[in-house]
């Protein structure tokens, strides 16, 4: 089903009208809702994916089940998506930190730019909810999952999916042990991961960097990720940076930004940078109450 | 202070010299000199306790005593709590805790799947119990045992420990798994009614259920829960009265010094867990990051969402962004001193 959104604009008499298609989002929901409870049904893929032993054996169920006739949109998405047609950045919708990711993307919901139909988008959901699913409970086939696709450069389309819809890696990663210890992060591999990919690639990575530091303290780790984004050239990786940033980065990143604020030729980064370095601790104190 | 031309004020203010730094205790003297070389006459001596920050002994004497000398339900506090991370940098974490007279307090456990209408997130959640003082978010939630996330913007259906609600367990209570929160060596908070709230290590019984209110699979090894709500009792250091506190990081990020908190909390008279190990204290650690959820009320206004982490805000119409609603909560009710 398509919406027709009709804009109509009056000039000098004319009546001229625009035509866009929208897709409808409700459906989208119930679509997503029906296939994922297929997957996750008894005896589904998603049982014999948590059935699956080894790293290697997970990788390749993930892999099947993300192209399998259940979310085959892949095959037709192909034929829609390139990296030129879509920036990392798109400044003109740069307008606070506040659901700067959001305000990126809404457009994807929003048209039928990336899937034909209903149909094709609620696919494109159901992929990327596994994703992000999988993701979040932080398992290290997950992340080596992750770190390879992300520097898949033929991989163009499935890492545009991963831009857009995927972040916050091992945002659960804590729920296996009650005592809450995770396990420890080689965050040489994401340095080399992040060295090693062109900037979509990189930009995954920031996404998904933040709240896995978080988890568990490795800001300074991720610190080293941003820096060598600050220290290069471009400005769409360091809007990024500046959204998934945090204060517990550190003094150096921290100086980055303010660099940014007095020195960038780019008014929407500094402002950015002018909003995240806004962001202080409260001090302590006592709220009347 | 010339007594002789002025009544005696409602208030007094102590200014220190330099910065004060630490809890003080002591006598404040009230002395009366007629003339300027006259005869110094103590006439009042009073006991007085400064109290700083969270670690000091008396802490929680002063938020008691700052409830009941104000007819106030809550006390709250912003605390930033210094750590040092481990490459060596010195930082800041931090914290906000609301704390309630235990005896003027009940808690209720509230399950938002399953009943109808559903409530999405800690604004629906707070809206649906006006007269609720204070909500936060609660345990450990999940899908299903297959996936743990619902598809976008939908919400979890079940719990990993039990919750008990008007004295019934609920269907969302998820146990025998094989998650850690599930075990004996999880943590449950229980309320039977106004003064009765308690926390500590097990399973929330259900054959027979004893408690009005509970919700259990929290954890206690607080050193690793930095980013995660903690559910506490303070208790006071000379009187006979305790402290319901909750308390939360700043933000979803807010990271480390769950150590150093600790440490405060205990040297400030949280006791030690009833049936937990050794160096637990009185305090668990609930569902944290983009789970955090936090609302309260000021005297005289409405309860207001003070924090909202990712899980309680729609997502705009964006597939598959992993983003969703959990469905376990607390809320407490507290009543005025008098």
């Amino acid at each position: 089903m398509k919406n027709k959104m009709r804009i109509i604009c009056s000039v000098c008499c004319l009546l001229v009208t625009l035509e866009a298609s929208t897709l409808e989002q409700d459906l989208i929901d119930a679509k997503i809702q029906e296939l994922a409870e297929i997957l996750v049904s008894e005896g589904g893929e998603i049982e014999q994916l948590n059935l699956a032993v080894s790293d290697q054996e997970k990788i390749a169920k993930f892999n099947k089940i993300i192209a399998s006739s259940t979310t085959k949109s892949f095959s037709r998405l192909c034929s829609h998506p390139t990296l030129d047609s879509w920036p990392l950045v798109d400044w003109e919708k740069v307008v606070g930190l506040d659901n700067f990711f959001e305000d990126q993307f809404l457009w994807l919901a929003e048209s039928n730019s990336i899937a034909i139909d209903e149909d094709e988008m609620a696919e494109n959901g159901v992929v990327t909810w596994l994703i992000s699913s999988e993701g979040g409970a932080g398992k290290l086939w997950a992340e080596n999952w992750l770190l390879t696709e992300a520097q898949d450069q033929a991989s163009t389309h499935l890492r545009l999916l991963l831009y857009w819809f995927t972040e916050n890696f091992g945002e659960d990663i804590h729920l296996d042990n009650q005592d809450g210890k995770v396990r420890d992060i080689d965050w040489n591999k994401w340095k080399n991961a992040f060295n090693n990919t062109d900037e979509l690639g990189k930009a995954i990575i920031l996404r998904n960097l933040s709240t896995l530091a978080s988890r568990t303290d490795g800001w300074e780790e991720a610190a080293d990720i941003h820096l060598s984004v600050f220290n290069g050239e471009s400005d769409e990786l360091k809007a990024i940076a500046i959204a998934k940033g945090d204060k517990s980065l550190g003094a150096e990143v921290l100086a980055k930004w303010q660099d940014i604020v007095e020195n960038s030729q780019n008014a929407k980064l500094k402002l950015l940078a002018q909003e995240a370095l806004a962001l202080q601790p409260e001090e302590g104190g006592l709220e009347e109450s | 202070m010339d007594l002789s031309a002025n009544d005696l004020p409602e208030l007094l203010y102590i200014r220190t010299k330099g910065v004060f730094d630490g809890e003080v205790e002591g006598d404040l003297v009230f002395k009366f000199k007629a003339q300027a070389d006259g005869e110094e006459i103590e006439v009042k001596k009073l006991k007085l306790v400064i109290v700083h920050r969270v670690g000091d002994k008396k802490y929680f004497n002063a938020a008691s005593d700052y409830m009941k000398e104000l007819n106030s339900k809550v006390c709250i506090r912003y605390e930033n709590i210094g750590w040092t991370s481990r490459r060596g940098n010195d930082l800041e974490a931090g914290k906000q805790i609301v704390m309630m007279l235990h005896e003027n307090t009940k808690m209720k456990a509230v399950e938002t799947s399953r009943r109808a209408p559903k409530l999405w997130g800690i604004s629906q959640v707070s809206g649906a119990n006006a007269n609720a003082d204070v909500a936060v978010n609660g345990n450990y939630c999940f899908f299903s045992r297959l996936v743990r996330y619902p598809p976008p913007n939908g919400m979890t259906r079940r719990c990993h420990g039990v919750l008990v609600t008007g004295g019934v367990k609920n269907g969302a209570s998820a146990t025998g798994g094989n998650s850690p929160f599930e075990s004996a060596q999880a943590d449950f908070i229980s309320s039977n009614g106004k003064g009765s709230i308690n926390i500590q290590t097990g399973i929330v019984p259900t054959s027979p259920v004893i408690h009005q209110e509970a919700l259990g699979g929290f954890a206690s090894k607080l050193e690793n829960y930095a980013w995660h709500p903690w559910y506490g009792i303070g208790e006071t250091e000379t009187l006979d009265e305790k402290v319901v506190f909750v308390a939360l990081p700043k933000s979803e990020t807010t990271a480390g010094a769950a150590a150093e908190f600790k440490q405060k909390l205990k040297d400030s008279g949280v006791p030690a867990l009833p049936g937990g190990q050794a160096g637990e204290i009185q305090c668990i650690a609930g569902d944290g990051g983009s789970s955090l959820g936090l609302a309260y009320r000021l005297e005289g206004t409405p309860l207001e969402v003070r924090l909202k982490g990712g899980k309680h805000i729609k997502k705009r119409g964006l597939p598959g962004r992993g983003s969703y609603f959990i469905n376990t909560y607390l809320i407490f009710e507290t009543d005025k001193p008098r």
